[in-house]
């Protein structure tokens, strides 16, 4: 060992018999297939796309590091998401700005029948249309941070239960629960906007509630 | 079933994750609950609605991809090269003046830490070096290692980084990482040009650095690290490391940093 250096984590730097070239043309071909969704994903997790074009680099740079040391990625998507996730820890998370909290204590059911009960036909697709992105957006980010990263790492993203527990070390239960909670939590979130801009269907003669 | 897990199980079929047996449970709750089967109805246009909100313009991530390879392996050598991580930056570089210099990209990266004609603006102006990236080692990177893996990932040739410090102050305070072999990776904070900045340093058992060793002259503090034709010059402002190379000169080297201490 050379005086003065740390250990060597690994041995060689570069892969034996594979050139510099064919390496980025692989890295690549994993990449290309999930870079829209990491970016969808980096967005919401950010919040903004500056961030995000940041972060997606910061992702690919340290994955193209990993995939130099071995190129025998088993779950690729899961592979990046769970680095885009933990450079997203170390690098924004601690400095985001904590949004208020949703209260989910109060019972859903009814905010359900005032949202829908009352509308016409096809009352869901309806209702959630007329939600602005940038509503649906903040929604999201109101949740605590465990329950938005499953909904975003799912919905958005489009990761199995299974790669959503590789990417959050967790168990499939949890990330099940995570997901169920989160939707609950984006409902009763939405149903606040909707009373506030007076989106809720207005009582009529005869109808329910 | 209670409804709290029906609505689980309601959530997991929408995913399309529910298994047979689990969804014949659901069904015969939701043919005596009304409340869960409205709510049945949500989670789906509720998804999609969600799902929605990620739609992207096309290219953006081809070309976050193109600039990610074109700077980690640059061809024909690491000098000259931008910043990768400093995208914005160089945006915002690119939109203030019609040509910009490597050596002023750099310059602009590292103004928040010292401005120009600072000290180590100085510095790097006459030590003629050069971007070559920058790098986080806030958590996932505790090492001059990683430094030198990154190095080795830009040069696209094996790299072993002799560290070098120069004569200076023994710097006291900061904070230590554990390496993950044991050693410990001095995290030293110094104020430049009343910015604050971050040098790292490894030290422990193997190190035949005094722990915490560093250059610093009460303007700047730096860590050199020397290869065949480069040097290796990094501080950290806030979260990132940049990285300067350039062609080595122990004597240049030694020069600049007496003369502006």
């Amino acid at each position: 060992m050379i005086p003065g250096r740390c250990p060597r984590k690994r041995e060689g730097p570069m892969p034996v018999g594979i050139s510099e070239e064919k390496l980025k043309r692989d890295f690549s071909a994993l990449v290309k297939a999930h870079q829209e969704t990491l970016l969808a994903g980096a967005i919401q997790f950010t919040g903004n796309r500056a961030d995000a074009e940041d972060l997606l680099q910061e992702t690919l740079m340290r994955a193209y590091v990993g995939f130099r040391r071995s190129q025998e990625i088993e779950k690729p998507r899961a592979w990046l998401f769970k680095i885009m996730r933990n450079a997203y820890i170390n690098r924004y998370y601690k400095n985001k700005r904590q949004p208020a909290r949703v209260s989910y204590e109060e019972g859903l059911d009814h905010k359900i029948d005032e949202m829908f009960a009352r509308s016409s036909e096809d009352p869901q697709k309806k209702f959630f249309s007329q939600f602005l992105d940038s509503e649906i957006e903040e929604a999201l980010n109101s949740l605590p941070e465990q329950f938005r990263e499953s909904v975003i790492l799912c919905d958005i993203s489009g990761l199995t239960y299974e790669e959503i527990s590789s990417v959050l070390d967790c168990p499939l239960g949890t990330v099940r629960s995570r997901i169920s909670r989160g939707r609950e939590m984006l409902f009763h979130k939405l149903y606040d906007y909707a009373k506030d801009r007076g989106l809720l269907p207005k009582e009529t003669k005869g109808s329910k509630g | 079933m209670k409804c709290e897990q029906a609505r689980e199980f309601i959530s997991v079929a929408a995913d399309g994750e529910l298994s047979a047996s689990e969804n014949l449970e659901l069904t015969a709750h939701l043919s005596q609950c009304a409340d869960c089967a409205t709510y049945r109805t949500l989670v789906g246009p509720l998804k999609r609605r969600v799902a929605g909100i990620g739609a992207l313009d096309a290219g953006t991530a081809e070309a976050v991809l193109a600039r990610v390879l074109g700077g980690v392996v640059p061809e024909g050598g690491i000098a000259g090269r931008a910043a990768p991580g400093a995208f914005r930056a160089q945006r915002l570089l690119y939109a203030a003046a019609a040509v910009v210099l490597l050596a002023a990209g750099v310059f602009a990266v590292m103004s928040a830490v010292a401005p120009t004609r600072s000290v180590a603006a100085t510095v790097v102006r006459q030590h003629r070096m050069h971007a070559a990236g920058q790098v986080v080692l806030d958590t996932a990177a505790t090492c001059c290692r990683d430094l030198e893996d990154w190095f080795e990932a830009k040069a696209g040739r094996p790299v072993d980084v002799p560290e070098i410090t120069y004569p200076g102050t023994l710097v006291q305070g900061g904070k230590l990482y554990k390496h993950t072999a044991n050693a410990e990776i001095y995290c030293a904070a110094f104020i430049i040009n009343g910015k604050p900045v971050t040098l790292w340093v490894c030290s422990g058992p193997n190190m035949t650095l005094p722990e915490g060793q560093a250059f610093s002259n009460g303007k700047l503090s730096a860590v050199m690290a020397r290869g065949e034709d480069y040097t290796l010059f990094a501080w950290q402002s806030g979260a990132e490391i940049d990285v300067l190379v350039t062609s080595f000169d122990e004597d240049l080297s030694k020069e600049i940093f007496a003369s502006i201490k």
